[in-house]
Formats: structure tokens, sequence, C-alpha cells
């Protein structure tokens, strides 16, 4: 069973229709792109998936379950990490605490877990802080763990970001352009961090605009275009098909040629969670 | 029966007194995003400054230089105490501008004391008459209809001129109207200017009816607030439907409960509203 | 002198005490409660008509008059609190305790309070309040001792409710609460529960405030409304301001300051000083001293640092 499933999703803002009739799936330990032009409808799904917007239609399983409806936390607390696009990070608290809040919703954080049982608690946040330390130091961070999070560059900002996400152990993460706006410098190591996550049976949904750096990493990738899923498959073949290059580059009438294709498009993907299921 | 429709009437007229603060006070929120909490010392420091000019002026005169003093120490307060504090978290504007509005107070106190004042309206104003069911006094009469005139003005200039309408897109939301090539600084000031303008108009009518000490604004403030936060935070119409409710419950109220406790009753009718409808009657969804 | 100093000790911890509930909801967690004085006037008030006598004449409008001793009273007080905490939480849940909110809620529930309390005289003697509450063993010490010892009880259970907030906002949980009151849209993608967790932390600093009204009881041995209005809220407000929010030690260094130079100080004014506006000069001053802080010093005097960790040195 796929881990992330998306069926027919569709939302709209005052009359304005942002997706309509979305559906993708996200498969095991796999590293999925999800592209398109700006205005897409792109963060509207990650913002019905990661709860902080409910949809008109559609559903929403993480690992079976349906999670429409549910808040943003209950969502997280089922092993979907999302990361925002302009790096969110604690700015007053250290880098390291940065990490170690990340990991504290798969323990006992409670105000009665603190007084009653410290030895405990100290215990189990002495092993977070190693396993953070060591993804710092991967990065060459390590010094920086105890420096206000505000201190760093911007690079750093991402890295932390998704190092906060997953100290949390997701099973889906789920990234907004993590590369838009970053050093060249850091592109190379968020590319080795994502594909680290995969490794470690992490399934990925990566929102991106960089193609050259999707090309590199996703195994697969789903072309939105307006509101609707244009296409779907390898991004060596779907770069190819003339709808998607039009999509992108807003030529011609893209409107005709989009509405007949999705109608595939959809019976497609839906036959691919069909055969998974 | 008709005691109850006296009471709706009086909350008419009490409706009347919040509108025009509750219109400024909204305004000054969307344009800023947080509540000032020296709004109500504002309609304080406009009732005094009314006081003083009127021992030497007509008291027509006198109230209108009262609103343009407002009008000018608004803008001047936001870019001397709050402009400075641009991108920083909300709270520590609230909390700023709870300060100001202790410095304000004492001020008030220290220049005008802390006794009970009145503003002295000519004796043909106070003579009770009967319009309808209602006994009223011309004053009262005055007061209302220009409330409700201003109110009803200020509206139509926030919905219906070019002005109006971008001080409503930026309170709505100041990253498009920036983008859209709206002068927000300017802006903001002119907003500051109108909606202190409308505390000062505020205080005055409020001071017109009644005896009032150093504190009244203040402990207007939470009335106020309350009928901001039941009709829709930033909401022009809001604010005035608000002021109605909040007006018509707590005199209707008396019905029931010890007319010394109907100032409560503001109070409860915002928790209730943040319990049903937490965005208000007219507000937007997302707080 | 020491009399002075007794009553700054005294002031001091009460201060101190209202400021570390406050600063555990305002600074630690982004909460900014207006409505102190109610909270601390719950307390107060619970602890003095538990201890009244069921019997005294002098005290017939009470809700109600229990006779138990100080520590039952104290213990109901704090819980009391704690549950009027939830309550008033409750109505903010919806809109997830945010900030805005919570400041308009929490003062119209003090205000509330207040006017109920003047007004509603059935409930709690109206204006006179709760008179006469008792003083827990005063029959050991005299009456001037007792306030020295009062004093020093006081500061040895101030000192351990800061030791036990400064260990609180040191553990997960405190981290937990910084990352909330920082992003709380981020907290929530986290999976935090945000409502969840500030109205715990709500609820916890309210109690804090309980107690302290448990202690004021019997140290003014009268309750009346005229102690619980909005300045005693904006002296902790202070306090927490200046001394430094987010930092458990604030408070404390805040509540030495203001009470020293503001509440007190002014008993070293030279003679003729005019004392009729000297209020109003303390008030103007207390107004600029937040404003100014806030603007050149916003961490106050002891300041939040990021906390450091052993695996930092290793």
């Amino acid at each position: 069973m796929s881990p992330l499933v998306v069926q027919g999703l569709a939302k709209s803002f005052g009359g304005v229709i942002a997706i309509d009739d979305v559906s993708f799936a996200l498969h095991d330990g796999e590293l999925l792109g999800l592209i398109g032009p700006n205005g897409a409808g792109k963060s509207t799904v990650l913002g019905v998936l990661s709860g902080a917007m409910a949809p008109d239609r559609g559903s929403v399983t993480v690992h079976g379950e349906a999670v429409v409806g549910l808040s943003a936390h209950d969502i997280a607390r089922r092993g979907l990490r999302r990361c925002y696009q302009l790096p969110r990070t604690l700015l007053p608290l250290s880098v390291l605490e940065n990490m170690l809040v990340g990991a504290h919703t798969r323990h006992h954080t409670t105000l009665r877990a603190a007084v009653l049982h410290p030895r405990s608690t100290r215990a189990t946040d002495h092993v977070t802080a190693v396993e953070a330390m060591e993804f710092l130091d991967k990065f060459g961070m390590r010094h920086l763990a105890g420096q206000p999070a505000r201190t760093l560059s911007g690079g750093q900002r991402k890295l932390l970001s998704i190092g906060q996400a997953l100290m949390g152990h997701p099973r889906i993460l789920v990234l907004d352009e993590p590369v838009a706006g970053v050093h060249p410098s850091f592109v190379e190591d968020i590319a080795g961090l994502l594909l680290d996550a995969r490794a470690n049976g992490v399934s990925v949904l990566v929102v991106e605009h960089n193609l050259r750096f999707l090309e590199e990493i996703a195994d697969r990738v789903v072309v939105m275009a307006a509101g609707k899923v244009l296409a779907e498959g390898r991004l060596s073949d779907v770069r190819e098909r003339d709808d998607v290059a039009e999509a992108y580059l807003g030529r011609r009438e893209p409107r005709q040629p989009t509405d007949s294709r999705t109608t595939d498009t959809t019976g497609q993907s839906q036959q691919m969670t069909g055969e998974r299921s | 029966m008709d005691n109850f429709l006296t009471l709706v009437g009086f909350g008419i007229v009490t409706g009347g007194s919040i509108m025009v603060p509750a219109l400024g006070m909204t305004l000054m929120y969307g344009s800023s995003r947080f509540l000032n909490f020296a709004y109500g010392d504002f309609m304080t420091l406009a009732a005094f400054i009314t006081i003083s000019f009127a021992s030497f002026l007509p008291l027509p005169v006198a109230i209108v230089l009262g609103v343009v003093a407002l009008a000018c120490f608004g803008p001047l307060v936001q870019r001397v105490v709050f402009a400075p504090l641009t991108g920083r978290n909300s709270l520590v504007l609230l909390v700023t501008s709870l300060g100001l509005s202790f410095v304000i107070l004492n001020c008030i106190r220290a220049i005008w004391g802390t006794e009970s004042r009145t503003l002295s309206t000519p004796k043909s104003l106070t003579h009770g008459m009967s319009v309808g069911p209602f006994l009223v006094t011309p004053l009262e009469l005055i007061i209302l209809v220009s409330a409700l005139v201003i109110s009803g003005l200020v509206t139509l200039l926030l919905y219906k001129t070019d002005l109006g309408i971008k001080i409503r897109a930026t309170a709505e939301s100041p990253g498009l109207a920036q983008t859209s090539g709206v002068a927000v600084g300017q802006l903001r000031t002119a907003t500051w200017a109108l909606a202190s303008g409308l505390a000062g108009l505020g205080g005055i009518l409020f001071a017109l009816r009644v005896a009032f000490t150093s504190d009244f604004g203040f402990s207007l403030l939470l009335t106020v607030a309350a009928a901001i936060i039941v009709g829709g935070l930033g909401s022009p119409v809001g604010a005035v439907v608000g002021a109605l409710v909040i007006g018509i419950l707590s005199e209707v109220s008396t019905e029931w409960i010890d007319p010394s406790l109907k100032s409560g009753v503001a109070f409860v009718a915002l928790a209730v509203m943040m319990l049903v409808r937490p965005h208000g009657l007219f507000g937007r969804a997302e707080a | 002198m020491i009399d002075f100093l007794v009553v700054v000790v005294t002031l001091g911890c009460f201060y101190a005490l209202l400021a570390t509930g406050l600063n555990l909801q305002l600074g630690t967690s982004g909460l900014a409660n207006l409505g102190v004085a109610g909270f601390f006037a719950v307390g107060a008030y619970v602890t003095g008509m538990v201890m009244a006598p069921r019997d005294a004449t002098d005290t017939d409008e009470l809700l109600f008059k229990l006779g138990q001793p100080w520590i039952v009273a104290a213990v109901a007080a704090v819980v009391v609190t704690a549950v009027v905490g939830l309550l008033v939480g409750f109505v903010m849940s919806r809109v997830r305790l945010a900030p805005l909110f919570v400041a308009i809620i929490t003062l119209a529930f003090a205000e509330l309070l207040l006017l109920l309390l003047t007004t509603e005289s059935s409930l709690a003697n109206g204006f006179n309040g709760v008179r006469n509450v008792a003083r827990p063993l005063s029959g050991v010490a005299g009456y001037f001792d007792y306030e020295r010892y009062f004093a020093i009880v006081l500061l040895v259970l101030t000192a351990l409710v800061v030791a036990l907030v400064r260990y609180i906002t040191h553990t997960p949980y405190g981290r937990t609460l910084r990352a909330v009151r920082e992003d709380p849209e981020l907290a929530e993608s986290m999976g935090f529960d945000v409502r969840r967790l500030r109205l715990g932390v709500f609820v916890l600093g309210c109690a804090i405030m309980g107690l302290a009204g448990a202690f004021w009881a019997p140290y003014a041995t009268v309750v009346e409304p005229s102690a619980f209005a909005i300045d005693a809220t904006f002296l902790a407000l202070v306090v927490v301001i200046i001394g430094g929010s987010g930092n458990a030690l604030g408070p404390a260094a805040g509540s030495v300051l203001v009470i020293c130079l503001i509440e007190e100080g002014s008993r070293f004014l030279p003679g003729g000083f005019a004392t009729d506006v000297l209020p109003s000069a303390r008030g103007i001053v207390i107004g600029l001293l937040l404003i100014v802080f806030l603007r050149l010093r916003p961490d106050g005097l002891v300041a939040e640092r990021p906390q450091p960790h052993r695996e930092v040195e290793a």
C-alpha cells in the first residue's frame, strides 16, 4: 500500500478554483517530484496534505488512514512531516534545541514526564542530542550547535529545517521548494540529505521548480497545471511531452489540450494506485 | 412589551456611543495589525482637551479642536512609539500600547487631576422631552444622530471612495496593497489620523452625556473591543453592527439583571462569540 | 530600616510570584495574560472564604464559610484558580489561545470578576470583602516578628517556585513551549497540539497566581476588591518585561528593581516633594520604562539564552 494516496482533491477560494480533481500516489520509499508552473495549485495540495487547509472534495490517506479533517498536528503525528519553503526555524533557540524540538513528538515531553521522571527525560534527551549532533556533524555545523538559529545563513537554516523534520523520524517527508533561493553550494547537501532519507525508508514528496535538481534525485514526477494533474512518470519522459512544455512555457492556448489530456492522466494514475493496492 | 421597546431604544443610544470609537479601533487594528490598548486613553484625552478649550471657547469649537488634536496626536504616536517596532512580534506592540496607555492615563491625572468632571452644556439642551415612548433630552438626540451620521459617513468613505478602498485593502492584506502600488506609509498615517479622530469624537460624545474621570476611556476600551470582535475584527460594518449588538444586549439585560452589572454583558457576549463564531459576525475565518 | 526591608521582601515576593506565573505564560509561551489580578483575587478570596469561621457574624455575606485551616484553604485556592484558568482558557480554545484574544479575554475576565465582587455583595461582601482572615501560626510569633517570619517563609516559597519554573523551562516540555511561542504553525506541523500545550501552561501559570493569593489573604488579613485592580496586573507585566521574559530568573530581578525603585523607593524622596502628583509620576515612569525596555532591551535585564547542552561541549 502506498504511504500517501491523494484522490480527487478539489479546493477553490472564493469561486476561484485552485485545484480540481487531483489524484496521485506517493509509493513506498520513493522520491516523488511535484512540478508545475506558478499557480498550478501545488501549494494548495501541500496545504491540504499537511492539514493546514480543508479540501472541498477528495480524500488523502496516510498509510491507509483517511486524514482529511484531521488537524495539522494529528497528521504530523501519523508520520507526515512538512518543510516550508522559507525555512522556518526557531530563531532564539539554539541550533541544537531546534533539532531536539523536532524529535519531541516522539517522546513524552509533557510537564508530568518532566517533573515526575526527570532522569529518563534527561536520558532520552541525551540520546536525541547525540543523534542531532551526528546530523550537524555531517554538514559541518557541529560548532554552531550552541548558537541561536538566527545566526545561521539561509542555506544552513534550510538544512536545519529539514534536519528538524527528520528528527521526528517521519515516514513521509513533504518539502516545499527545498533548494529555492539556496546558495548553490548547499544544493548538493540537500540532495544528499533527501537521498539519504529515502535510503532510510522515508517516502519523500518534493515540490520544486528546479528541474535539474529533480532530474538528479526524483524517481518520478507528477506535473500539475491549472489545478489539475497533467502528466505523471519519469521526468525525462514527461518533459518530452508537448502539453507539459506548453503548460510550462505558457505557449499557445493551453486550455483545451490540457483539459482533454487530464482525463487521460487521471485515469492512468487511478489505474496505478489500483495495481498497487 | 413597551418597556422592552424602550430598552431597545436605550440600547441603540448606547450602541451609537460605542459605534464611533469602535469604527476607529477596528481601522487602527486593520492598519497596524494589533489592538491598541491605549485607544481608550485617546478617548479620555480628547474629552479633557475639550474641557480645557471649552473654558474659553464656545463648546462646538472646543469639540472640533478636541477631535483635531487627537487626529494629530494619533499619527504622531504611531510614528514615535509604534513605527520603530515594525517587524517585531505583535505581542511587543500590544504590551507597548499598554505602557502607552499607562503613560497617557497618568499624564491626564497629573495635568487635570483625578476628580470627576463634566462638560457643561447649555441648559436648554438638557430638558427632557418625549419622542414616542422615549423620554430623551435634545442633547442625547443630537449625540445619537451625530454618532449615527458620522458612522454612516465613515463607513461610506471606506466602501465607496478611492482612499477608503485603499485603507481597507491595506487592512486586509498589507503585502498585496504594497505590490499594487499603494503608499503604505502615507495610508497608515491617514488611517491613524482618522481612527484617532474617531476615538476623540467618541470620547467627547461620551463625556457630553455623563460625568467622567480620568480612567473612563480605559474602562470603555473593553466594551469597544468587545463590539469590534463580535462584529469581526477589521471590518467597519462589523464594528457598526457589533456596537449596536453590544449596546442593545447590555440595555435589554437590565430586564433580568442588576443594572450595575450591565457593563459586564459586553464581556459575556464576547466570551460567547469566542466559543460560537470566533471570527465575528463579519470577519474572515482566519484570525 | 529592617521594617522597610521586610516590606520590600514581602511585596517583592508577591510580585515575583505573580510575575513567575505570568512569565511562564507570556515569556515562555507568548500568552499575554492581562487578568493576573483576577486570578490573584480568586486565590485570595477562596483562601479567605475557606478559612472564614462558620459562625462569624461580621462575614455574613460570603458565598461560603468553611472554617478550615490555612493549609486546606491554600490547596483549595490553587485548585480553584487552576480550574478558573481552565474555564477562561476554554473560552479562548477555538482561537487556539491566539495572543490577541488571550489579552482581551483575560482582561475582560478580570474586569468582570471585579465588577461582580463589588456589585454583587452576596458573593463576597462587596467593597468590604473578607475581613479578619486568621494568620496561621500567629500564636508562635508576636505581631511584629510575624511579619519577619512571614517574609522569610514567603521568600523560601518564591525561591522554590522560581527554581521549579526554571527547571521546567529547561526540560523538553519547556523547549516545546518556546517552539510554540516562536512559530505555532511550525509547531503544529511538527505534531504538537498547540491549543493543548497553551491551555496547559496557561492553567499552570494561573495556579501559581492562585498560590500567591493564598499567601496574600493571611498577610493582608483583609481581602477586598481594591487590591485586585488592573494595577497589580500591570506591575506584574512590568516585572516580567523589565526582568526579562522567558528567563525564570527575570521576574526575581525585575521585582526587586520595580518594588525598590517604584513602590517603596519614594519613601526616600526629600520632604516637600509634591505628594499629590507622585502616583501619576510613578505611573508615567512605569509606562515609559515598559515602552523603552521593549524598544531597546526587549530581552529585559536577564535575557533568555539558548540553553547549553552537554553534547555541545563534547
